[in-house]
């Protein structure tokens, strides 16, 4: 089942509204309407909140995790340890060092969490490109953190 | 820390970034240059590379009696490079001539968005609402028959100035508007709408009463009437404003873009009123002491965009809301 069927679902039995969901949230009512219909999903924040919020795994929200958490494991540099706050930050600098062309595709994958033919389609491109781009970007983020924090 | 630290990390990414990652065309358009300048450069270095060993190839063949002694073949070798030299610039010719094309085609296709060209080269950030002006300042062409600057030749905008999109304007006169009074934002702040105004990102703030959220280099440039929809999608090539008023005979319909403007519009002040399958919020006139009445529409709520209108009070409702139907992306 798509993420936007199970958000759609589990507000449903907790009885909600769309609205009062984006009350609980703080977020539009329009953007949980995108969640539900899959036009955009939720950004890993929300998945967090709503896991909480309706009292179910991330898992159970979060169908594509094992894949992005795995591919992002591989920019984390061995041995570094850091609070969300500060890896937060971190991110943003790394964005900040980056071209806008580098920065809106791994946006697109991480934070909107869209596959490589999606990216590949709304820019135009090839999708091996998409992946070129992210595979060295992450790269780039490891040496980034390992260069930020050592 | 593994990788749902990171992508916890990436869901707090700055709003700017988020915003430019939408701007599919331009992001896309850049993407593609940078391939093709790429393609282009390796073509020619494998092209070189065949030519000279196509070159020396042959040398290597001739029979002895055509080769020179020593210091002639110094000499006769600088002859072939140069001939290589010659090739390898007719070749970079020949490829620079598919460039200018396809650059001239991207410029006049692009000439009056500005936009996608002009996000990287810039370097102040400068905001103008409405027209802005070509420098008339700049060299013009020189008239053939008579030696004078050419008047009737426009040169095409520079990717680092604002376009205009208006007939032109003398930038040493006060810009002259229908109304040269600035007209009162439909929302309720005064000084929503300027016309031929530049300002910097800092007094655009107080100028137009909008807390209008940070950006990127990108958002501003190049700035020009049009309008993101509610879905993200660029209506020109990377540039977009946050808000546009039509002025009409005797009144106003605003739309402003509330996905970039931090608070939002929508307000359920005022009778509900449906109306060709939407609904509108109607503030009859007395509403806020004068004898306007005021209708508002916002399709998604406080998200894409709000329209709010702004008319003499006596002014059919139904007609304000033909007019808002009639500019609704």
């Amino acid at each position: 089942m798509k993420t936007g069927q199970v958000i759609a679902e589990l507000r449903t039995k907790a009885g909600m509204t769309q609205e009062q969901l984006a009350a609980r949230l703080f977020v539009s009512r329009d953007l949980v309407s995108k969640w539900e219909t899959d036009k955009s999903p939720p950004n890993y924040k929300m998945i967090l909140k709503m896991a909480e919020l309706f009292s179910v795994g991330v898992d159970d929200l979060f169908d594509k995790d094992s894949i992005l958490t795995e591919e992002l494991a591989s920019c984390v540099p061995e041995g570094l340890e850091l609070g969300t706050d500060e890896l937060t930050t971190a991110v943003n600098g790394f964005f900040d060092s980056l071209s806008a062309r580098d920065r809106a595709v791994f946006i697109r994958r991480y934070y909107y969490f869209e596959d490589s033919a999606e990216i590949a389609a709304e820019y135009g491109i090839n999708k091996a490109y998409v992946r070129t781009v992210l595979m060295r970007t992450r790269k780039k983020l490891k040496k980034y953190l390992k260069g930020a924090f050592e | 820390m593994n990788g749902r630290y990171v992508l916890y990390a990436i869901s707090g990414t700055d709003e700017q970034f988020l915003l430019e990652s939408q701007q599919f065309t331009a992001i896309g358009k850049s993407i593609r240059d940078d391939i093709n300048n790429k393609r282009r450069i390796s073509f020619c270095v494998v092209a070189v590379a065949v030519i000279c060993a196509a070159v020396f190839g042959i040398v290597k063949r001739l029979p002895r009696s055509f080769v020179i002694a020593p210091t002639e073949m110094t000499d006769s070798q600088t002859r072939f490079l140069s001939e290589s030299s010659q090739t390898e610039g007719t070749m970079e010719m020949v490829s620079s001539d598919a460039t200018i094309g396809g650059d001239a085609r991207t410029t006049v296709s692009d000439a009056p968005d500005v936009g996608s060209a002009a996000q990287t080269q810039t370097t102040a950030a400068s905001l103008s609402s409405a027209v802005t002006v070509p420098d008339s300042q700049s060299e013009t062409p020189i008239d053939e028959t008579t030696g004078e600057p050419d008047p009737h030749v426009i040169e095409p905008p520079s990717p680092s100035d604002p376009v205009s999109t208006a007939p032109f304007v003398d930038a040493s006169t006060e810009p002259t508007t229908v109304d040269d009074d600035p007209v009162e934002d439909p929302g309720g702040s005064a000084g929503a709408v300027f016309t031929s105004v530049v300002v910097s990102y800092s007094e655009a703030r107080d100028k137009f009463a909008h807390p209008i959220v940070p950006c990127s280099k990108g958002d501003f440039l190049g700035y020009k009437i049009g309008i993101v929809s509610k879905n993200g999608d660029i209506d020109s090539s990377g540039s977009f404003c946050l808000s546009v008023t039509y002025i009409f005979e005797r009144g106003s319909i605003g739309l402003q873009d509330q996905d970039r403007l931090t608070g939002s519009s929508a307000s359920t002040t005022g009778e509900e009123c449906s109306y060709r399958g939407r609904v509108f919020y109607v503030q009859p006139s007395g509403s806020f002491g004068d004898q306007n009445v005021r209708v508002g529409y916002y399709p998604s709520w406080d998200a894409g965009i709000a329209y709010e209108a702004y008319f003499d009070g006596d002014v059919d409702v139904n007609e304000i809301m033909d007019l808002i139907i009639s500019v609704e992306i």
